[in-house]
């Protein structure tokens, strides 16, 4: 479902750091983490893998089609920090995404009652951004990312406001997800929360990403 | 659908609804003052008054299409963040998310001036005593330059404001952009009050030359926030 070659990629804008990759390939359904430590460039490969970053040398494929060819609809990013309009509620944002994605409401009301076992997200439709903790605010972008029903997801920072509690709940979530042929691709600086929710880790140092 | 969601964010900021209600009572007072009668028996007793007390109508306008267009740059872009990373991820883009905000910013001034100027004109009987073409040229003269200031301001915010402080223009900027858009509107009100002024000399070779003029530059306005789209959507953060 992904595949990468030979990826490079220079940034003027922070000293001439590089992200290299020679070799990653994450088959369907498959659910894969980053483990790096602070400024190991993290965000930067999960934003050239997202396409939020389009110039590099090097090969990405996500599920045979061209990086640069992927249309919106197949992968989904959640970057680590809060993107969400603030003043906006959880309903707000899901009628915005809906019609940017042209998801029916029905699918919509479904998928809002299937994610309430891991978050209680049906209490909090009507509450604005600004109001959530970090924690709860990665619960609602997740699901907010999830709501078009992409192929990808690419979590950047995944444990970001998360406790060993949640962790219990993401193993959960994210097998159902998997099973439903999504695969997921995640950053995080906490080994061994990284190795509670999958076995496939890959390692990013100084911008190298190795197995 | 998708216009709602800068709609709400627009009126879910009490300073903005502030605003929008300090001009509407602005606007009531005009209404109100300019119907009086010491104002009528003043004005509407010649030609010439006629003519000078719509001019100075027409200058109130303008104070209006500074005031919706400072609205615009104070509220509508400061919600995006990282660099509409948000609107990258979305299959409509950043170009999508511009041109609602901008669209959202063109019906803002145009609903804060046309309806207002059409009052004036119709409860002070403006149709009734001056040539329609006049009343008919400002208002297409209007629409073109609330259009081209919102979008010579939406080009300035994202030229011009960094990206990394939700494309919040600094004071010195906001000033600067301010000077612009007052010299621009004193332009315009020359251009448009010229053939006003010279009432039998002007034809309607006059008004349609100011007019396309007028849309030269709203094209002028369209391509530089292009450019700037492009900036914006070919940078990293």
């Amino acid at each position: 479902m992904i595949k990468i070659r030979n990826l490079e990629k220079q940034y003027k804008q922070f000293n001439d750091f590089k992200i290299e990759c020679n070799e990653l390939d994450i088959t369907k359904g498959e659910i894969v983490g980053i483990y790096g430590s602070v400024a190991s460039g993290k965000t930067l490969f999960s934003k050239i893998v997202s396409g939020v970053h389009k110039k590099y040398d090097g090969l990405i494929e996500l599920g045979m089609v061209n990086l640069s060819g992927v249309h919106r609809k197949l992968l989904s990013y959640v970057p680590s920090s809060n993107i969400l309009y603030n003043d906006l509620t959880v309903n707000d944002h899901i009628k915005f995404l809906r019609s940017e994605f042209n998801v029916n409401k029905t699918e919509v009301t479904a998928k809002i009652n299937w994610y309430d076992q891991f978050y209680k997200i049906n209490s909090k439709l009507n509450r604005k951004i600004h109001t959530f903790t970090s924690g709860e605010l990665q619960y609602i972008k997740i699901f907010l990312s999830l709501l078009h029903s992409p192929s990808i997801l690419i979590i950047d920072e995944l444990f970001t406001g998360l406790g060993s509690d949640d962790i219990i709940v993401f193993k959960k979530l994210f097998q159902e997800i998997s099973e439903r042929e999504v695969t997921i691709l995640f950053t995080s600086s906490h080994l061994e929360y990284t190795k509670s929710l999958t076995e496939k880790i890959f390692q990013i140092t100084n911008g190298i990403v190795e197995n | 659908m998708l216009l709602t969601k800068d709609i709400k964010l627009f009126l879910r900021d009490k300073y903005a609804i502030l605003s929008l209600l300090f001009i509407a009572i602005f606007q009531s007072i005009l209404i109100y003052y300019s119907q009086s009668d010491i104002l009528t028996r003043v004005y509407l007793s010649s030609i010439n008054g006629i003519y000078t007390f719509f001019i100075k109508i027409l200058l109130i306008i303008f104070t209006l299409v500074f005031l919706s267009n400072f609205l615009q740059v104070v509220y509508q872009y400061s919600s995006e963040k990282e660099n509409f990373l948000l609107a990258r991820l979305l299959p409509s883009g950043i170009k999508g998310a511009i041109k609602r905000k901008l669209l959202l910013a063109n019906i803002t001034s145009v609903l804060i001036t046309q309806p207002f100027y059409w009052t004036i004109v119709l409860i002070n009987r403006f149709d009734q005593n001056m040539e329609m073409r006049f009343i008919y040229f400002s208002s297409f003269s209007l629409l073109f330059i609330s259009l081209i200031i919102t979008t010579f301001s939406s080009y300035y915010i994202l030229s011009r404001s960094f990206y990394y402080n939700n494309f919040i223009l600094g004071v010195k900027k906001l000033l600067v952009l301010s000077l612009i858009t007052v010299v621009s509107l004193m332009i315009f009100a020359s251009l448009i009050i010229v053939p006003i002024l010279f009432t039998d000399k002007s034809s309607n070779l006059v008004f349609i030359s100011i007019l396309t003029l007028l849309y030269t530059v709203w094209l002028l306005s369209r391509y530089l926030l292009d450019k700037a789209y492009k900036k914006i959507e070919n940078s990293e953060t």
